[in-house]
């Protein structure tokens, strides 16, 4: 089954076209890197899909339907920025998600927010950067959504961060969700990738499994992808 | 999903309303207990009295400020990003800011009466207040009525004036610089066309029979139509115009 579809996607910013006739299937089970330069669309496609943005031209589909409220109940999305409110604390937070996201399941968020000894009682607005990133993570992925729109999860943390947060979402999605992982760090992202999708000015110049990329370039997705956006 | 939205929205602002009208209870308290032990030449009255007297003269317009900007930080900021992800629809979020706009309307009020009550209970001897409570009976209905009619009206203007500001910031937030000297500059406009294109007044009578009539129905349906008319405009923008930085 396919968990998000775009149809001539389009999205302009005035004059600007930041996505340009877009056309993606993305089936479920699927763990999918959007793979491009600061500037080629990433962010737009991704708010597109969570229904931030209105298109300007086409479509796009979340289980066969336009994003609006009842999309929103399937679908988890981590934003590339703090969004949630600082004066809040863990146990807050917790209860707010609850309290809005019929998927989300309390026990999972405390218990891996219990594994990295964060303390409930201490406000977001004093934890650290890092700290305040794997909160984010782990309320967003402790929902049992169909599709997870992770929008530069792992940019600005440092490599054990990385880590931390790349097996929180290896081990927490569903085998039936799909995962679309926005990043320029292909690197780190690689190995858990079952697909990836090349954005450049806005347009879909590839999208194929990561095994492909490796057995038609003899390259690595990382090395191809330095090939293709080489300046 | 309403209730919701208003219980978190409330909760926020507690944080920061609750410490400011603890504030004024507290210095209406300082205030009064010094006028009635005859400290008014006091050099630390001098200062309590100024600091009474501007938090109770600037409590609504921070009431209604920080209710706005909630609305702003809430929707239009980073905290946007949550607020539009939840399974919750555009009208909905609006809704709920009025509602918390309006209930914070609400809660201003209470304190002041609280303040009220504080001042007269501590300043006034128990043979004033037993005059005032008896006075209070013999007062005619019609002006508890007149009482009424001004809260109604205060109300729907209140609620126009608070939808003005969300459809203000809403129009600001399309701009990338400025967004609030953006808003605040749409507010005084519609201020101004308001005044030449509605200019109605208060036309108050006190007669033998009907003692007191706000006569023109338009003074709440002016406010309600434009408190409609904001309120589409913040719809517009935050359903199809969105685009949060």
């Amino acid at each position: 089954m396919e968990t998000l579809v775009c149809e001539g996607l389009s999205k302009d910013y005035g004059k600007l076209r930041a996505l340009d006739r877009v056309d993606l299937r993305l089936e479920e089970g699927k763990i999918v890197g959007l793979l491009g330069p600061n500037g080629s669309g990433k962010t737009t496609l991704i708010k597109l899909a969570a229904r931030l943005l209105v298109p300007s031209e086409g479509n796009v589909t979340i289980c066969g339907e336009v994003p609006s409220e009842k999309t929103k109940a399937i679908v988890s999305y981590l934003p590339d920025r703090n969004f949630l409110p600082e004066y809040m604390n863990g146990e807050e937070l917790v209860a707010m998600y609850k309290d809005f996201f019929a998927d989300f399941d309390e026990n999972r968020a405390y218990e891996m927010l219990g594994s990295l000894d964060i303390d409930l009682k201490m406000p977001l607005r004093k934890m650290s950067k890092g700290t305040k990133e794997k909160v984010q993570l782990i309320l967003t992925m402790s929902r049992k959504a169909k599709l997870y729109l992770l929008d530069e999860p792992i940019a600005g943390v440092d490599p054990a961060a990385r880590d931390y947060i790349l097996r929180t979402i290896i081990s927490n999605y569903d085998e039936n969700a799909t995962v679309l992982i926005s990043t320029h760090l292909i690197a780190d992202v690689e190995n858990v990738l079952d697909e990836a999708i090349f954005l450049k000015q806005g347009r879909v110049i590839l999208h194929k499994s990561v095994d492909e990329i490796k057995e038609s370039t003899g390259q690595s997705v990382d090395e191809y992808f330095r090939e293709v956006f080489a300046c | 999903m309403l209730g919701k939205l208003i219980k978190y929205d409330f909760k926020a602002l507690a944080k920061n309303m609750f410490p400011i009208y603890g504030l004024m209870i507290a210095l209406t308290l300082v205030c009064s207990l010094m006028i009635r032990f005859n400290l008014e030449k006091n050099f630390v009255f001098g200062i309590a009295m100024f600091a009474w007297i501007v938090s109770m003269s600037s409590s609504f317009a921070i009431t209604i400020w920080m209710t706005v900007m909630r609305f702003y930080h809430g929707l239009l900021k980073n905290e946007g990003y949550l607020s539009f992800a939840l399974p919750v629809k555009t009208e909905i979020h609006i809704l709920a800011k009025v509602f918390n706009a309006l209930i914070w309307a609400v809660v201003e009020v209470i304190v002041l009466g609280i303040c009220a009550l504080i001042f007269a209970f501590t300043v006034a001897t128990l043979r004033d207040l037993m005059e005032a409570f008896k006075y209070i009976f013999t007062i005619d209905l019609d002006f508890y009525l007149m009482l009424l009619q001004m809260s109604l009206l205060g109300a729907v203007e209140l609620l126009a004036g608070d939808c003005l500001f969300f459809a203000a910031f809403s129009i600001a937030h399309l701009f990338d610089r400025h967004q609030k000297l953006i808003a605040g500059a749409f507010v005084v406009l519609m201020f101004i066309i308001r005044i030449f294109l509605f200019p109605q007044r208060f036309s108050m009578e006190f007669g033998p029979q009907s003692q007191l009539i706000i006569l023109q129905p338009l003074l709440y349906i002016i406010p309600l139509l434009l408190a409609g008319v904001y309120s589409f405009v913040t719809w517009y923008i935050l359903d199809r115009r969105l685009n949060l930085q």
